[in-house]
């Protein structure tokens, strides 16, 4: 059995034969690691650069979202952003749907909102008694995210004390919510601010999903299947 | 280690070049080149350039400080909860995956396309022990009903028809025979939804390996990635020691370059980070997160500053689809588990020339691999490296071919000045006699029968340039020329 | 440009296979007043080795054609391929002779396929060349010559000032044609499995002429065209052009 010192000997060694025998030694280590005051910085001058270049980064969005097929809609409040999600929902004959406590979800009002319309809504958490089993058999799945890059209309969420990494994964549909200031240009933009926020927290204990889009294969002649493990359907719900 | 049968890559290739269905699949692989070229035109050259470049030396800084990165990643790894496994070969490998799954009573384990996975031949060995393992990449899924090993790094079904697929269907699973692809996908999809739900491990590969975080990076599109590391209570993730990355930062570069050079993709519809299992906080996950690190051979390649460039490969496919050799004879010629250029290039590096001899001559240099890559891998110049370590190269790595040996002494001292040279042509000229037709040979003995099976080989001179140019040495008269 | 001075290699094959090509260099070179030599010691620049992985014998070849060439203001050869062996490999070919490094670095900038020459280094838009007949002409991109050497846009410069002639671009144009040295002796399937498809692509462009800035290359295409007998011939740009200069070539 290979132990890491052992293992990281021989690579030593090779690396000491790679390198025509010149010795590398750790401080070497030319990729410094972000530094926390330097992260912090950054990360407050492209919040603001980015505030300034909304506009233009929702038109961006909108373009790149149908490119990679969502099904985006842009509301101007929580009410309407309610009435668009109870839509798509009756829209597809749903009986039920799980969601996560995320704030952007959370202060929507959805549960009241649907069981009006005889739909039933499931904060999905450890406390239910057979969470995959909810979530494999609910209609939809509805979660808040917590960034959206413009470029290539991805939405980003951790898994967190009320938002189940399932939530979004074993529904046939998903609904992804977000605010407009949650919005990046770039994946270099979203990881200046994970990179800023784990610096901050020092808790590097995540799991991230970075959605972009419906679940797809091409494995069988290349043609595009939607929808295989994954959600077929997915919606992106912007409140501006 | 799954089977290996590089020795078989010629009558293999044949194979796949007299097959029509194979060679209607491997016309596919032009999406491929087209989605790529498409892709990089809507992100901007210059910019893709640029990413490029920057991958370049974010590899080439991590390989040269490996051992760093690697005790970074493993240490972030545990403390964010997991469990980090060094193994030095695929037997131990193996081996540390069996103890996690006999430790917790595994029987069904969900795998997530990984090429580690299937360097390290896992399927059978958990086989071995009595436990299902169910691929859930829809390509990978149906090689391992097929049997088969996948056929291209991204595309693992690829010499597949959906009538192939459906007869597969059909024999193995009971399915009623289908003619809809989409149809055969939800055949699929029903099938493993229940191996997702039931399964107690989860494997999967890693893209990338973040030092500063210990977080592993899956790129997926059909959301299997996020299956096996979301539902199952263990999840297992193997990657092989080169794709590690210092930060988190890293992956803006790596990530476009990637889908990109890979399907076309701006981006795949999911990127899973993991770090660690599921914690405290967290609604559901893993309880259990074990990182297992290869070496395999790669450290031979490290040490090799000829060689160590193989490892900045981000398996992105991009060269086995501009490949002229690979677009002809597909994936299963090149006997093991990377295929194309780069498989030709890490396989001889892993398993020894001598076994896997062909792979490096297979090619014709033409340097497309190196043009597509986005990392700027040279490989033709590997290639080339590999080829002197085989005529050459130390007892262990030397398989030199005698009559070749024989033939190129003969040339090296007919090109050792301009009399033997000119020599040597008088001889071919006569030689060449009885075999010529007007001003070309159409029959030589072996080893260039291989030429002229198919092409007519042009006649050596009568008078060859060195004659010629005693009699050119002189220019004509300038006034010929201005009175034109 | 007066005083112009080039040495020719006119590389192996062409010598002993095509020293048409080799005249027709020399003619257009003195047609745009370049005065040409012929370093007589030369002979072969080492490719073959190396493409074969008999690298000791390509390190003495290389050493040799140093030597040669030593004295040479400026190379030109009719062939992207045998430059790239000069231009890409002699830096690592001939590493382990530290006191070439100069020699090779200098030599590696000095030494030009036919084609960049004229246009990159000479300037020539036009070589004032004429067919006799209207003839369409397609270019297939050499391997090297394109990747290694960025010719590309060179010869196509050359070829479309030529009156009377018509270039078509051949579909899939920068694909290889599966020649690669011994490649196409040690895997002769393949190597026609790709060939047949280029070949396509020629018939289908209705050329009358395929040509390219590599001999070799074009000994592989040529061979099989010849015997399945195609209607497009092979000619070497360089032949092709000097065809339409006053007093052409045979060709
Ligand atoms: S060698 Fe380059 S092109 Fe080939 S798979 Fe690796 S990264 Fe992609």
């Amino acid at each position: 059995m290979a132990s890491k010192e052992a293992f990281l000997a021989t690579v030593r060694v090779a690396l000491a034969k790679g390198n025509d025998g010149a010795e590398v030694t750790h401080a070497d280590a030319s990729l410094n690691l972000a530094d926390d005051q330097d992260i912090a910085q950054k990360a407050k001058a492209l919040r603001e650069s980015l505030a300034q270049r909304r506009d233009s980064l929702l038109e961006q969005l909108h373009r790149s979202a149908l490119l990679q097929e969502w099904k985006i809609v842009f509301v101007s409040s929580d009410a309407e952003a309610r009435e668009a999600i109870v839509d798509i929902a009756t829209g597809l004959a749903a009986n039920t749907v799980v969601r996560t406590s995320h704030l952007a979800v959370e202060r929507l009002g959805l549960d009241e909102a649907l069981e009006s319309k005889s739909i039933h809504s499931v904060l999905l958490n450890s406390h239910n008694a057979d969470m995959q089993g909810t979530a494999a058999g609910a209609d939809i799945g509805i979660t808040g995210m917590d960034y959206l890059i413009a470029e290539t209309a991805s939405a980003s969420l951790v898994a967190r004390e009320g938002a189940a990494r399932i939530t979004s994964l074993l529904p046939p549909v998903h609904i992804a919510v977000a605010q407009a200031d949650q919005m990046v240009e770039t994946m270099e933009d979203l990881l200046i601010f994970r990179e800023a926020e784990l610096a901050e927290e020092s808790d590097l204990n995540w799991y991230m999903n970075l959605i972009s889009g419906p679940s797809k294969t091409a494995d069988i002649e290349q043609t595009i299947v939607i929808g295989v493990h994954g959600p077929g359907e997915v919606h992106l719900v912007v409140i501006r | 280690m799954p089977s290996i049968r590089t020795k078989e890559f010629t009558p293999r290739a044949s194979e796949a070049i007299n097959n029509p269905t194979i060679q209607e699949s491997l016309d596919r692989l032009a999406n491929f080149r087209q989605g790529r070229a498409d892709a990089i035109a809507e992100f901007g050259q210059e910019r893709w350039d640029e990413h490029s470049k920057r991958a370049r030396e974010i590899k080439e800084k991590t390989l040269d400080h490996l051992d760093h990165y690697l005790d970074l990643l493993s240490t972030n790894v545990e403390r964010a909860g997991g469990k980090v496994f060094f193994a030095h070969d695929t037997q131990e490998a193996n081996e540390y995956v069996a103890g996690v799954a006999r430790a917790n009573g595994v029987k069904t384990v969900i795998k997530s396309k990984s090429m580690v996975s299937e360097e390290m031949g896992i399927s059978d060995y958990l086989v071995g022990m009595g436990i299902e393992p169910v691929e859930t990449d829809l390509g990978e899924y149906i090689i391992q009903l097929a049997k088969e090993a996948p056929y291209h790094i991204i595309a693992p079904a690829l010499h597949k028809s959906k009538e192939e697929v459906s007869e597969l269907f059909q024999r193995v699973l009971g399915s009623p025979a289908e003619s809809d692809i989409t149809a055969l996908a939800g055949i699929a999809r029903k099938v493993l939804r229940e191996k997702f739900l039931q399964a107690d491990m989860g494997m999967t590969g890693a893209n990338f390996g973040v030092a500063e975080t210990g977080t592993i990076v899956m790129v997926t599109n059909e959301g299997n990635g996020r299956m096996s590391s979301s539902l199952p209570r263990v999840h297992v993730a193997t990657m092989g020691m080169e794709r590690v990355i210092p930060r988190l930062s890293d992956l803006s570069t790596f990530l476009p370059l990637l889908t990109r050079s890979a399907t076309g993709q701006r981006i795949t519809s999911y990127v899973a980070f993991a770090t660690g299992p599921k914690r405290r906080n967290e609604e559901d996950g893993p309880e259990e997160f074990h990182l297992v690190i290869l070496d395999n051979g790669r450290s031979k390649m490290l040490a090799d500053p000829q060689l160590r460039e193989a490892l900045y490969c981000i398996r992105c496919g991009a060269c086995l689809n501009a490949c002229p050799v690979y677009s002809k004879v597909g994936g299963h010629a090149y006997g093991w588990v990377y295929p194309g250029p780069i498989g030709a290039v890490v396989t001889p590096s892993i398993l020894g020339i001598p076994i896997a001899k062909d792979l490096p001559f297979a090619s014709t240099l033409c340097g497309a691999c190196r043009e597509v890559c986005p990392i700027n891998i040279d490989i033709p110049r590997m290639l080339l490296k590999l080829r002197s370590d085989a005529t050459e190269g130390p007892a262990g790595t030397k398989k030199p071919d005698r009559i070749e040996s024989m033939m190129m002494r003969g040339w090296r001292m007919t090109v050792s000045g301009p009399r033997m040279f000119g020599l040597a042509g008088k001889i071919a000229s006569i030689l060449q006699w009885p075999l010529s037709r007007n001003k070309f040979l159409r029959r030589l003995p072996p080893p260039l029968s291989g030429w002229t099976k198919s092409r007519d080989f042009p006649k050596v001179a009568a008078k060859p340039f060195h004659a010629r140019w005693s009699t050119m040495a002189i220019p004509p008269e300038k006034g010929d020329k201005d009175g034109k | 440009m007066p005083g112009k001075k080039a040495s020719l290699f006119v590389t192996c094959s062409v010598d002993q296979f095509y020293p048409e090509i080799g005249e027709a260099t020399v003619k257009l070179l003195r047609h745009l007043d370049v005065e040409v030599d012929f370093p007589g010691e030369q002979t072969c620049c080492g490719q073959v080795a190396l493409n074969g992985g008999y690298h000791s014998h390509a390190v003495a070849v290389a050493r040799r054609f140093v030597e040669v060439f030593r004295g040479s203001e400026v190379i030109v050869a009719p062939s992207g391929s045998c430059v790239t062996t000069v231009f890409t490999h002699y830096p690592e070919l001939l590493r382990e002779f530290p006191e070439l490094k100069d020699d090779v670095e200098s030599l590696r900038n000095r030494t030009f396929e036919l084609s960049q020459y004229l246009v990159d280094i000479m300037g020539v838009e036009d070589i004032g060349s004429s067919l006799p007949q209207p003839t369409r002409v397609a270019y297939h991109d050499c391997c090297h010559a394109l990747r290694d050497l960025g010719v590309a846009r060179q010869p196509r410069q050359l070829l479309q000032a030529v009156d009377g002639l018509e270039l078509v671009e051949l579909t899939d144009s920068t694909n290889c044609c599966g020649f690669g040295g011994t490649f196409s002796v040690k895997y002769p399937e393949i190597s026609m499995a790709i060939l047949n498809e280029k070949l396509g692509h020629v018939e289908s462009s209705g050329a009358d002429v395929l040509t390219a800035v590599d001999a070799s290359c074009l000994m592989h295409m040529g061979g099989a065209m010849r015997r399945q007998s195609m209607k497009a011939r092979p000619m070497h740009i360089a032949e092709l052009l000097a065809s339409g200069l006053p007093g052409g070539t045979n060709a």
